[in-house]
């Protein structure tokens, strides 16, 4: 008899989903589907609206990476004026960019996943959580919250604020960095580098009981996408497009994230709010592919700073080619927490990082912009249109979970169809189809355009469509 | 530097000196009318309160990392909106930590935090809570009238209670 399972909501991850099983007459499962149910809608009402709005309209989308909305909007809104920003501002935008990915990975590793990294998937639930955590391993935990909050930190004392901060304009930024402020960073560095040191050193030897994870955990080929700067290097503020198969070769390179258009197809499914971009070249579903921490070490031949590139040549050694299992974004996210704080530093060490010149001003001079940067979770662009008013007519957001949903939708099968047999649904079996989820750190609120609070329906329907089980967690 | 960095040095400062020290903490959405009561009323308090023994903070919601600023506290005191009660009416808890679990991603409850800064620092300050309840949580930045009613109230209320605590008011 067919079945199919639905989890619903699935939790730790942010915003709103539930998760479809179909299984055949054999109890093995067929086909799974990722169903973002929540729409934010921003690409619509931003319509009408001065472009000089967007970054702080833009970066509402979301209460976790708002810096990188604030930022990848306010370069499209830099190529509406055609300028070329101040150094000292590229600079600084770099350094709020790398403490977003700090505070995001550090919310994505510590407070969602470490509760399975460290308890185990078979844990109690009760006890698979932060506090758990905090319990087990208060060190663990107590550097989980002080990265965070350096990241946050950062990004306050350059923007104002933790949250939703104002400070990237089109043009720039609207303040200088102060002595003051650059040695206040400067000295929290020390801290967030032994923290971070420790905990890579505490998961290289954990990983190694998870094997299995590791084995079916959205472990497929597929193409990896991300900005590189330089040839070699993740270009997190800017760079351009590559685009690497699952053996490593680099499939298409030197793209303009501008012309984005003529590389990347969007198809939408019936089932989900979520969209699902594709490599044109190789047609839909065919041109899966992914983005964000695994992908960017896969597509970079080094980070660029002396302690992440020691651990680069040691993740790179996990496989020849690329490094397929997605189980490893979680030690890719890790390793990028390291880079991010080193160059920080570099950056603040910059003889130009206290120029005063911080903005530079235009009028209209394009009526379309285009803002690509790499987010915590993947490659984010950014496409506006305006009128000879500067009134947004059209946008089009591409969010680093849009660019995973298909290869996410293709971890859930491979997760399920090696773990659910039969008709017993365990809760180890649940959460393992949200842990392959959870290994993408989505941002359903992000990519949708709903007040996130994320939940997992997992149902079992037949092949009529009829529901035969149903394991729901709130 | 800005108000926040400024005040992370004075509670740095207080924390070496092993000062008494006050955090209060005020949440919700100040754009969601009654919503915003604690943020108000944070606001309120921050000019009356010595600023080296207290730190008053808003927020739209708590996390995790507060449990770090909670563990040099001696008195942590939380104000927020109801959505039940008789509207205008507030209320005082004295709270103890309690693990909540899956909640903690986004947003843990007071006591949540409390537990999450015991197993995490040890931290076991003073604690309580005031809430008011509100009536309207409609988009809008100003209060009903029970509410706006309610917010000198609660004030002075803390404001009593800062001062037994031996945590300095300055005004009042």
């Amino acid at each position: 008899m067919t079945r199919t399972i639905i989890i619903d909501p699935v939790t730790r991850l942010e915003g709103h989903a539930r998760i479809t099983l179909q299984t055949n007459g054999e109890g093995e499962v067929d086909s799974a589907r990722f169903h973002v149910t929540q729409l934010r809608g921003f690409e619509k009402f931003c319509e009408g609206r001065p472009y000089y709005e967007m970054p702080m309209l833009m970066s509402r989308i979301c209460g976790i990476c708002p810096v990188s909305h604030l930022i990848t909007s306010a370069k499209a809104c830099d190529a509406i004026l055609a300028v070329r920003i101040p150094p000292t501002a590229a600079k600084l935008r770099r350094i709020l960019n790398l403490a977003q990915i700090i505070q995001s990975h550090a919310l994505s590793f510590f407070y969602l996943s470490s509760p399975d990294l460290l308890l185990g998937m078979d844990a109690d639930p009760a006890e698979r959580n932060l506090f758990g955590v905090a319990r087990a391993n208060p060190e663990l935990g107590r550097g989980g919250v002080r990265l965070r909050q350096f990241g946050q930190q950062v990004i306050e004392l350059l923007g104002g604020k933790r949250i939703h901060p104002g400070w990237v304009i089109p043009g720039g930024v609207n303040a200088p960095l102060s002595g003051q402020t650059r040695d206040r960073i400067l000295a929290m560095i020390p801290e967030a580098l032994s923290i971070t040191q420790k905990t890579l050193a505490w998961y290289k030897i954990r990983f190694e009981s998870f094997r299995e994870e590791i084995r079916t955990f959205a472990n497929f080929p597929s193409l990896f996408m991300g900005l590189v700067t330089g040839t070699e290097r993740p270009g997190y503020y800017d760079g351009k497009i590559r685009f690497m198969d699952a053996t490593g070769k680099i499939v298409a390179d030197n793209l303009d994230p501008a012309k984005y258009t003529e590389y990347i197809g969007e198809e939408v499914e019936p089932s989900t709010f979520l969209k699902s971009p594709y490599y044109k070249p190789l047609g839909y579903p065919k041109g899966i592919y992914r983005v964000g921490p695994l992908a960017r070490l896969n597509l970079s031949e080094r980070c660029g700073t002396p302690l992440a590139d020691q651990e680069w040549v040691e993740f790179r050694s996990l496989e020849r080619g690329a490094v397929l299992s997605s189980f490893h974004y979680h030690y890719a996210r890790l390793i990028e927490i390291l880079h991010s704080i080193e160059r920080i530093h570099a950056l603040l060490d910059d003889s130009e990082i206290l120029g005063t010149h911080v903005r530079a001003t235009a009028s209209i001079n394009s009526l379309e912009g285009i803002g690509a940067s790499e987010a915590p979770r993947g490659t984010l662009m950014h496409h506006y249109r305006v009128n000879e008013e500067g009134l947004i007519t059209w946008a089009n957001l591409i969010i680093a979970t849009g660019h995973n949903n298909l290869a996410m939708n293709r971890g859930i099968l491979q997760v399920a169809r090696h773990y659910v047999h039969g008709d017993k649904l365990t809760d180890g079996i649940l959460n393992r189809v949200e842990a392959v989820i959870r290994a993408f750190d989505p941002c359903l609120s992000c990519s949708t355009h709903a007040v996130g609070q994320m939940g997992i329906d997992l149902r079992l329907v037949n092949p009529a469509g009829d529901l035969l089980d149903r394991a729901t967690r709130q | 530097m800005n108000g926040n960095g400024q005040r992370d040095l004075i509670r740095d400062a207080a924390a070496a000196a092993l000062l008494p020290r006050a955090l209060v903490i005020g949440y919700g959405n100040p754009l969601r009318s009654d919503d915003g009561i604690g943020w108000r009323v944070a606001q309120d308090l921050r000019g009356r309160v010595d600023a080296s023994r207290i730190e008053v903070m808003e927020c739209q919601q708590l996390t995790p990392e507060m449990a770090e600023q909670i563990r040099t506290a001696g008195l942590v005191v939380f104000v927020d909106a109801a959505a039940q009660g008789a509207p205008g009416e507030w209320r005082h808890h004295r709270l103890r930590a309690e693990d909540s679990g899956n909640a903690l991603s986004h947003g843990p409850t007071p006591a949540a935090l409390l537990a999450l800064a015991a197993d995490l620092y040890g931290a076991a300050p003073e604690v309580h809570l005031f809430t008011v309840s509100g009536i309207s949580f409609h988009y809008g930045e100003s209060f009903s009238p029970e509410v706006t009613q309610a917010l000198p109230r609660v004030v002075a209320e803390i404001e009593k209670l800062l001062r037994a605590s031996g945590c300095g008011i300055t005004a009042g």
